[in-house]
């Protein structure tokens, strides 16, 4: 073989593997950043099952947290705002699943409001129900003499305050809690403040 | 072929491919959130037609097929703005449970959030420009975005149902568009 027909079939050589690396790169990349539980990847492990995290939305958020955010819960407020908590496992540490009913419970926590949200972890959205409810907020829930209040998460109707999971076969979801203006006390013990617990209850 | 020099191919090929594999997997990384946000923009402004506009979520509850992991328990407005037209003004009265206003830049950073009890007055009125030639007769709160194109979401913390006739009068108050008019 001449060297310039050499030259030029390492330089095709060359450029098929910059090709198929780019393009095998740019397929794992977006796998890697829209698996269904990669958002929480970024965020805090805290003493409980739940994750929370300061770089929503933040300016100086690390690239991947941006990316992973964007993909799974963009428009977030930053912490100055909000502070957002996430789980997708029960207290016992099991993936949250519609197969099986939980009780969630805690306490009121000291912020101007708050809410808790269910979403269907395969789409990142919200469950389509009778009642047409994803979350339960710090006004709507009942509290008791001791400022507890528990709920219970299931497929199934049950009597309020009830947080509907996903009819059919069972499929994974996970829990957002959201502190709106957080007490200077609340934000300052965050995140070893008192959390829900969600505890199983039976599975089908 | 000698083995040895086979084997300084493939050692060539194997770096090749990893440094175009770190590099496109950095790029996508990086670029993500602006790809994110150019739909979330697209779809805000309907195509095109609709930048600089707010549009309203008019029913309480979730609402199916919207972004990613939305607080249902928020009914907001939002704009896709596009400043290369000029500032763009927004303006109305604020929600008393809980408002805020928010800013987005075009990676989807939050450069910018107020709420209702740090403006201190039960009506807003703000500029939003990409530059500071805002006309220094505007009596309103000026902000910079730091790029081009962005997105602001108004929410107004909405606890039942039975405030919603109030929540889409208040949404009719607003003014988004130009600067040159509305209040």
């Amino acid at each position: 073989m001449k060297p310039y027909k050499t030259g030029l079939a390492t330089l095709g050589g060359v450029v098929v593997v910059i090709l198929v690396a780019s393009i095998l790169s740019f397929r794992l990349t977006m796998v890697w950043l829209q698996d269904s539980d990669g958002i929480f990847d970024e965020f805090y492990t805290t003493q409980t099952q739940w994750r929370y995290s300061d770089e929503v939305g933040a300016l100086d958020a690390a690239p991947v947290a941006r990316a992973r955010v964007a993909i799974g819960g963009p428009l977030g407020l930053s912490s100055k705002e909000v502070i957002y908590f996430i789980t997708t496992e029960d207290t016992d540490g099991e993936r949250l699943v519609s197969g099986c009913d939980y009780q969630m419970s805690g306490r009121d926590i000291d912020s101007r409001w708050w809410s808790i949200t269910l979403y269907d972890s395969t789409t990142s959205n919200y469950v389509p129900n009778i009642d047409n409810r994803s979350s339960w907020h710090s006004e709507a829930l009942p509290f008791n003499r001791s400022n507890e209040w528990s709920l219970i998460i299931s497929p199934d109707q049950k009597p309020s305050p009830w947080l509907p999971s996903q009819t059919g076969a069972s499929t994974p979801f996970d829990l957002v809690l959201r502190l709106y203006n957080p007490s200077a006390q609340t934000r300052a013990d965050v995140p070893d403040i008192t959390l829900p617990i969600i505890e199983k209850i039976s599975c089908r | 072929m000698p083995i040895k020099r086979l084997a300084i191919y493939a050692l060539l090929v194997a770096i090749i491919a990893a440094t175009s594999a770190l590099i496109v997997r950095q790029a996508v990384i990086d670029n993500v959130p602006q790809w994110v946000m150019k739909l979330i923009q697209d779809r805000m402004a309907d195509g095109g037609d609709r930048w600089n506009t707010c549009s309203h979520t008019r029913t309480y509850g979730p609402v199916h097929g919207g972004v990613s992991r939305a607080n249902p328990d928020s009914m907001v407005s939002v704009m896709a703005y596009d400043l290369s037209r000029g500032p763009v003004r927004v303006s109305g009265e604020t929600w008393p449970n809980y408002w805020s206003l928010s800013l987005y830049q075009d990676n989807t950073d939050n450069y910018f959030v107020i709420n209702d009890r740090e403006l201190e007055t039960s009506s807003f009125d703000f500029i939003i420009s990409y530059d500071d030639e805002v006309d220094p007769a505007e009596q309103t709160q000026h902000i910079t975005s730091p790029t081009e194109t962005g997105v602001m979401v108004i929410r107004r913390f909405v606890r039942s149902s039975n405030e919603l006739p109030a929540v889409l009068a208040n949404q009719d108050k607003m003014y988004c568009g130009p600067i040159t008019t509305g209040s």
